[in-house]
């Protein structure tokens, strides 16, 4: 009888180890697998900014060099979205107020540089930005090209202009610094290592994606679900949705990606609900029938993009974001985390 | 060494010219060599006082260089006037005390300068092995400050006063109480003695990167290597080894010596070498110094965005020219080379890689490396200082 009992006992005991070690392993295999993200899309789609979040997210945010480095950018960034609105007015054939038209033409001469942003231009780019003529420019930037977050830095002229001001994290995520070439960032996600990858998406930039190709494990495309009726910056002629549209068709299907794991990820879809209500989608899209609210356009939108990278060799998530917004970014690599688990558990034979 | 050719004078074992007061083909290739050298070396000589402070640290002893390079001067213009009066024209004693008196002080300086790059090597390679040992912590104090205290100019030059006075005070006793038919064994004395430091010192030179010392030692061993050879096996009238070893020699080691650190405070990258701050503070600092732009060009192709600076760089470089046949031409390169729809001006280039690139590389492990090796160099610098050698 206690031979029996005993016998039992030990073939539980075994069981359990044999779950404990499998557990062991599983927990082992993912935290020793370095996973490869590589965030693709067109430029000024906010891939950058992902990056930044994860600065935030998973490192100790932004050290006191980079502050000073967006700090000036920040700034010289003013002068030059004064600048390109008031090329804008001139475009429209707008009549800035009599008391401004000197102090605009004075401003068009500034260079780009940040010993242009004195205490006269700080004065002037408020008077400026006040005008009504600058406002309906700004109104039709889609006409031109400027930066989406002009509107955001413009309206805190006052803070940023103050002595001792420091970008807050929000600044930080607003400020546009065009990438060039490919950076390669490693964080440490829940005791995983994540090796991303970020890139240029400008048209030149987008040859050197090919060098990060192998070994990705997710590939995170960034869309601006905003852009459908600006033009590219590269050519002033494409629609910036269209290209990215044909650039996801194209690298999801590279003989290198076509059977990853795919996260595309619309974002800026705040500045998206704002426009819908402006603009109409189907004056871009022609295709498009249903009625111009937030819900069925983007509906249609994510149709379009998974009809375009769809095939039987990897599943596509979709999720919607804003990039700036740093706790729906946080879900959405929540969401990347548990996929990427998922797919290694599975890679190894265990689900 | 040469004071035991001039007393063979006397005992015509060493006649370069045959024949009174002739001059011959020899001395007057001689004269030639000296009249072309002779302005070479003032212009030299006056750079190298403007450049005095300006001289790469490495290279750098200016109170030793001087002093053998005036002590150079008058050896060669020696041995040309020698060569092309005769002998009987050209007073012995006098070539006896020259060159007595110069001799050492043209070649003894130069072995101290070796030394002494040594020692900065030495310091160099300590620190950096103190970096990596350490976890993170600098030690200002390494073996060099405690044990070399004796390393400095004022010190080197008391070194040379009591060496070469020493080698006057033999030569002196050889010249009046010993005298044999052996002409080269008091030459070959001192001559292996020079061999002796300069083969140890290049035996310890072979790890170095610093080309200088390199060269420097070198040269020294490969000349000096026929001339023992020649001095044992005997010393006659043979052309050969009066020109060539007589003005030859030091014409070579002059312009290794005293020219390379000349060359070397002209290049901006030697120069300011000495700051990290200064060079790492902004873009144009960077791409502006040789150096700091290698380091910066390798971060750039490991990020596939080189193209930028190269862009930037031939823009700049066409900005400058005039000639409007050339203007044409490489502009037609520059269209080609970076030919892009979009036509991106040289400004907003220079933006992107100022914001996009530039941060990142200060924090990337090339131009951490980069830090830590001038860093390092500063360290000898303040070393230096303190010890009074700069």
């Amino acid at each position: 009888m206690g031979n029996k009992n005993l016998k039992k006992k030990r073939k539980e005991e075994i069981a359990r180890n044999e779950l404990v070690e499998q557990e062991l392993k599983k927990s082992d295999l993912v935290q020793k697998q370095q996973v490869k993200l590589l965030i693709l899309g067109a430029g000024d789609s906010g891939k950058s900014t992902l990056l930044k979040q994860m600065q935030i997210l998973y490192k100790d945010g932004f050290s006191k060099e980079d502050k000073q480095l967006y700090r000036n950018v920040i700034r010289t960034n003013i002068i030059t979205y004064i600048k390109i609105l008031l090329k804008g007015v001139q475009m429209l054939d707008l009549k800035l107020h009599k008391s401004n038209e000197k102090i605009a033409e004075d401003f068009l001469n500034l260079p780009d540089i940040i010993d242009s942003f004195t205490p006269n231009s700080i004065l002037a780019s408020k008077q400026l930005w006040n005008d009504p003529a600058m406002k309906m420019s700004f109104e039709k930037r889609a006409q031109f090209q400027l930066a989406d977050s002009a509107g955001y830095f413009l309206d805190n002229i006052d803070r940023i202009a103050s002595e001792n001001y420091k970008p807050s994290d929000q600044d930080i995520l607003n400020c546009r610094i065009s990438t060039t070439g490919v950076k390669v960032v490693e964080f440490l996600v829940n005791n995983q290592p994540w090796k991303v990858v970020d890139v240029g998406g400008q048209r030149s930039e987008r040859k050197k994606w090919i060098h990060h190709f192998d070994d990705t494990t997710l590939l995170i495309y960034v869309v601006a679900v905003n852009e459908y009726d600006q033009k590219l910056f590269e050519d002033n002629t494409t629609n910036r949705l269209h290209e990215s549209l044909k650039l996801f068709e194209t690298t999801a299907n590279n003989q290198f990606l076509s059977n990853k794991n795919c996260v595309i990820l619309f974002n800026k879809t705040d500045l998206f609900k704002d426009k819908i209500q402006k603009v109409n989608f189907n004056k871009c899209f022609e295709d498009f029938k249903g009625s111009n609210n937030y819900e069925e356009v983007i509906k249609f939108i994510k149709t379009l993009f998974v009809k375009a990278g769809k095939n039987t060799k990897r599943s596509i998530f979709v999720h919607y974001s804003c990039a700036t917004n740093t706790n729906e970014i946080r879900f959405v690599f929540d969401a990347v985390q548990s996929t990427i688990l998922e797919n290694i558990l599975k890679e190894q034979g265990f689900m | 060494m040469q004071t035991i050719l001039q007393s063979n004078l006397q005992s015509k074992a060493w006649q370069p010219n045959p024949g009174k007061g002739e001059t011959t083909f020899n001395g007057v290739l001689l004269l030639v060599v000296w009249c072309i050298f002779t302005p070479y070396f003032i212009f030299t000589f006056i750079l190298f006082i403007r450049r005095w402070d300006k001289q790469p640290i490495k290279a750098r002893s200016p109170l030793l260089l001087s002093i053998s390079s005036v002590a150079g001067y008058i050896m060669i213009t020696h041995y040309c006037w020698m060569t092309w009066y005769s002998e009987e024209n050209w007073p012995c004693i006098v070539s006896h005390w020259l060159i007595w008196a110069v001799m050492s002080w043209y070649y003894v300086p130069y072995i101290l300068r070796c030394l002494r790059l040594f020692f900065i090597f030495k310091i160099n390679f300590e620190k950096t092995e103190m970096h990596k040992g350490k976890d993170g912590e600098k030690k200002k104090q390494g073996f060099f400050v405690r044990k070399r205290h004796w390393f400095t100019d004022r010190r080197l030059l008391i070194w040379l006063i009591i060496f070469n006075t020493l080698v006057f005070l033999f030569g002196l006793f050889r010249q009046f109480y010993y005298s044999d038919n052996y002409p080269g064994r008091y030459g070959c004395t001192v001559t292996t003695l020079y061999l002796t430091g300069m083969t140890v010192i290049f035996y310890g030179m072979s790890s170095t990167s610093n080309n200088e010392l390199k060269a420097v030692s070198l040269t020294w061993t490969l000349l000096i290597i026929p001339y023992i050879i020649i001095q044992w096996v005997g010393y006659n009238e043979d052309i050969f080894t009066t020109t060539y070893f007589q003005v030859l020699w030091p014409l070579v080691s002059y312009i290794i010596s005293d020219v390379y650190p000349l060359h070397l405070s002209y290049i901006s990258s030697q120069i300011i070498t000495f700051s990290t701050s200064n060079v790492l503070s902004s873009l144009k600092t960077i791409i502006g110094n040789e150096r700091a732009c290698k380091h910066f060009e390798e971060f750039l192709v490991g990020e596939f965005s080189v193209e930028n600076l190269l862009f930037y760089q031939d823009v700049a470089r066409f900005k400058l020219l005039t000639d409007s046949d050339e203007i044409n031409s490489q502009g037609k390169v520059i269209f080609d080379k970076y030919i892009d729809p979009s036509s991106v001006l040289e400004e907003s280039i220079f933006m992107l890689m100022e914001r996009d690139s530039y941060p990142r590389f200060l924090k990337s492990a090339i131009c951490t490396k980069f830090k830590k090796e001038l860093q390092n160099e500063e360290n000898v610098l303040q070393i230096l200082k303190k010890q009074k050698m700069v």
